[in-house]
């Protein structure tokens, strides 16, 4: 039995948080559109086939949900970097840049 | 010893309500992007300090005779810097009446109230964090204490405009005022500098590039990012939207992640971090305190008592002056 449910507008970045507290337990769903994101990033894997790595290479967008759980897990910039390039490798549909996944 | 017989203890309750209020409360680290990323640490009083120390300058001619004497090296003391505990509060409260009519859940909604309060207590500690402005002030019997951001505390590597300044922390905090400047244009150029600031004072490579939404466009423009990227059109897929999005750059030093952050929006400066140096210090992390009554109901007082800690100034660098 539900004892509680809210759910909670979207934030700043766009993520939307439903809270269900079932007893003792706190079930939370977070949902964001991920629509543009994909879209975005097609479009820029379109744009850049054929091209080189260069410095400063633009490879993949993640989403600020992952991004905040990767920060707030992972205590040491090196993991945390690991682990961002880690979840692009994952989710291709948001690579940027084909090579980075070859 | 032996436990008196039918005593009701900790382990046999059912349902732990601040428990319930953790659980809550952990469940929204996006709210926070810099809070989350940050280490903890203990403050032990109200000025929380730590010291930075440097190695002397590289010397290719340092050398010395064969059997010679030694005169000894002047030693440099470690710089002793600080910052002021800062107590961010928040109360909850409930009639009477309303605890006894709702009573499906009650407990539920209380703990939920209360984590969206100490949610709500995060983002003002986030907004300390990214201010560009905003002093370290010590508490008296009579003044708040509060802590100084991240704008007062990136004293190594500040780019300014014009007669804008940083100034040198005071006492041991950074209390003084920063030193308004003539606002320019976020380029590549200063963004470079920065980096390039970073590596030579601290040998560390910047992590995270932390900007306003209006400075996240202006990067993606920056020529040499804009080559490897598309145009963002306006319309339903414009940069507004991607906002919720951080982009990830490599290059033969390493990665960046450029975070758009809400609360910098209008803000003239940007911050290029290197994580692992920056603490968030509490005294006695958050807490929740049931006041005395004083009417018909029941009142709940949310305490965060802490303050940001900036342990090495060289591995970070802020650009400011810039037109918002």
């Amino acid at each position: 039995m539900t004892d509680f449910h809210i759910i909670e507008s979207a934030n700043e970045y766009g993520i939307a948080r439903d809270v269900r507290v079932e007893g003792d337990n706190v079930i939370t769903k977070q949902t964001y559109d991920a629509a543009p994101l994909l879209k975005f990033a097609a479009d820029a894997r379109i744009a850049n086939e054929g091209k080189r790595w260069g410095d400063g290479h633009f490879v993949g967008v993640i989403p600020m949900a992952e991004l905040a759980r990767i920060n707030d897990t992972y205590k040491s910039a090196e993991e945390r970097k690991h682990q961002i390039l880690a979840w692009l490798r994952d989710n291709p549909k948001l690579v940027t840049f084909e090579k980075f996944l070859k | 010893m032996t436990v008196p017989t039918n005593l009701y203890q900790k382990a046999s309750l059912k349902g732990n309500r601040e428990d319930l209020l953790d659980k809550i409360y952990n469940t929204s680290p996006s709210e926070v992007p810099l809070s989350s990323a940050f280490g903890r640490t203990t403050a032990i009083t109200d000025f929380h300090e730590w010291q930075t120390d440097a190695l002397g300058a590289a010397s290719a001619s340092n050398k010395m005779i064969d059997g010679d004497d030694v005169t000894l090296d002047a030693q440099v003391a470690t710089v002793r810097i600080g910052n002021h505990l800062h107590i961010f509060n928040g109360t909850v409260g409930v009639s009477r009446r309303a605890n006894i009519v709702k009573k499906a859940g009650r407990g539920a909604e209380m703990a939920y109230l209360k984590g969206k309060k100490m949610l709500e207590l995060k983002r003002n500690i986030e907004a300390m964090i990214v201010s560009p402005t905003q002093v370290a002030i010590a508490a008296t019997t009579s003044v708040a204490g509060q802590s100084g951001g991240l704008g007062v505390q990136l004293v190594s590597n500040p780019l300014h405009n014009g007669a804008g300044a940083t100034p040198a922390w005071t006492s041991g905090a950074p209390t003084a005022a920063i030193t308004a400047g003539t606002n320019r244009t976020f380029t590549k150029t200063l963004l470079d500098t920065a980096c390039q600031n970073i590596y030579t004072t601290s040998g560390q490579f910047a992590e995270m590039l932390v900007v306003s939404p209006a400075h996240k466009t202006l990067f993606s423009a920056f020529a040499s990012v804009a080559q490897n990227r598309i145009d963002v059109k306006g319309g339903k897929n414009s940069q507004a939207t991607i906002v919720g999005g951080a982009e990830v750059y490599l290059s033969d030093f390493g990665g960046l992640t450029v975070v758009p952050h809400y609360l910098m929006a209008g803000s003239d400066t940007a911050y290029v971090l290197n994580t692992d140096y920056i603490d968030l210090a509490f005294l006695d992390g958050f807490k929740t305190t049931e006041l005395a009554k004083t009417g018909d109901s029941d009142k709940v007082l949310i305490t965060a008592d802490c303050c940001l800690a900036v342990r090495a100034p060289t591995a970070q660098a802020k650009i400011t002056n810039l037109t918002p």
